[in-house]
């Protein structure tokens, strides 16, 4: 792609960075599986484009902060979309951070999170890898988690679901993230169920139930009987 | 005036002009209807930013299939959430007793259609004393929540962007 450098690489597809209509931009393109019959992976790929564009659009309705979409292209595969530039993915954020930094955070990513299920959207691929931090300056530094903002990025797995079974995977995706990214994943998740529950009174409970039920058989519904 | 580079797949110039007080709003309407003039006359009042044309226009330049007549209805209906094609001109297009308007057209030069507006360009500066933000927000459907967090600009585009597969 002209201008544009590869910035990363998933099973999926391609994300590349670069200038976009004046703004810095990255391009998230999807591949095309050739294993698949090409009508039924256009077909695909089309959906996946809409699902994670539609999303995106529900967030920021929300008021969740999430990139601003520039050009979505069906025949190119790619969704044109806003790149932070003075950003810090919360992953790297929480590597330096203070524990009573990182238990403020937790609650703000607890309460984004909340709005988020309590809008019905599902995430998907809930991680600290997926979730920035941007100086609302617009400056380099992230000392101040009061001038930072939190935006969730990549919903490239989301979708549009009420039911609390989905909320419940969705809580239980990120704690199985946490734990294998953090060292102090627990106390971490804790603060998030806190932040959770102030944003989605209503749901909380019956999540919170669905997710101990999902924590102890697991991500998948058992299938027997 | 802004210039503005679009995808490099199209690989053209978008060049955005505000002008005030035009005097021959109902004639220029005419030939551009009539396509003797290739460009495209937007109302201010509804434009927060040039780059809302930006997205606008270059979505409808890269569009494999065009739902209007030339690509300057196009951009038009591009900047309107709605799907319905008149609503969508006459929302942001211009009405005879409009005074300020926008010109956008495409390609490097744009003398000919510039020769032909009787009125003062003013710089793209200008527009944030006459665009209306409630009016914007309304047109799409922007709530207070949402207005919080994102910047409307990037509401706006990001609703330009999805128009054709989201009913906002």
């Amino acid at each position: 792609m002209e201008g544009f450098e590869l910035f990363r690489q998933g099973a999926e597809g391609r994300i590349f960075k670069g200038v976009y209509l004046g703004k810095p931009a990255i391009a998230k393109e999807r591949f095309v599986k050739k294993y698949r019959h090409p009508d039924l992976d256009s077909h695909l790929t089309k959906e996946r484009i809409k699902s994670e564009s539609r999303s995106i659009i529900r967030c920021k309705s929300a008021g969740i902060r999430t990139p601003a979409l520039y050009l979505v292209d069906f025949n190119r595969r790619t969704i044109f979309m806003e790149y932070f530039e003075n950003s810090i993915v919360v992953k790297d954020f929480i590597a330096q951070a203070s524990n009573e930094v990182i238990s403020k955070l937790a609650l703000k990513i607890g309460a984004v999170l909340g709005k988020m299920h309590a809008n019905s959207i599902i995430h998907g691929d809930l991680t600290t890898s997926n979730m920035l931090l941007v100086n609302k300056n617009g400056q380099k530094s992230y000392s101040n988690l009061q001038d930072l903002e939190l935006i969730f990025i990549d919903f490239g797995l989301s979708h549009v679901e009420s039911s609390a079974e989905d909320k419940g995977v969705d809580l239980y995706v990120l704690e199985r993230a946490l734990i294998s990214t953090h060292s102090t994943a627990s106390e971490i998740f804790d603060q998030v169920l806190e932040g959770y529950k102030l944003e989605n009174k209503s749901g909380f409970k019956e999540v919170l139930a669905k997710f101990k039920e999902v924590q102890a058989r697991g991500r998948k519904r058992t299938m027997v009987g | 005036m802004v210039k503005a580079a679009l995808d490099p797949l199209v690989n053209k110039t978008l060049n955005i002009r505000l002008f005030h007080s035009v005097e021959n709003v109902s004639d220029l309407r005419k030939k551009i209807m009539s396509g003797q003039l290739e460009c495209c006359l937007v109302n201010p009042k509804l434009i927060v930013d040039p780059f809302q044309l930006v997205v606008a226009a270059n979505k409808a330049l890269t569009a494999k299939n065009r739902t209007t007549k030339t690509i300057f209805t196009e951009i038009l209906f591009n900047l309107s959430v709605s799907k319905h094609i008149t609503k969508s001109l006459q929302q942001f297009g211009i009405t005879d007793d409009c005074r300020d308007l926008l010109v956008v057209t495409v390609g490097d030069d744009d003398s000919r259609v510039l020769s032909e507006i009787k009125g003062t360009e003013v710089e793209l500066g200008a527009l944030e004393e006459i665009r209306d933000l409630g009016a914007v927000k309304k047109a799409y459907k922007i709530g207070p929540e949402e207005g919080a967090t994102s910047t409307i600009v990037d509401s706006v585009v990001s609703r330009i962007a999805t128009k054709d597969f989201i009913s906002h």
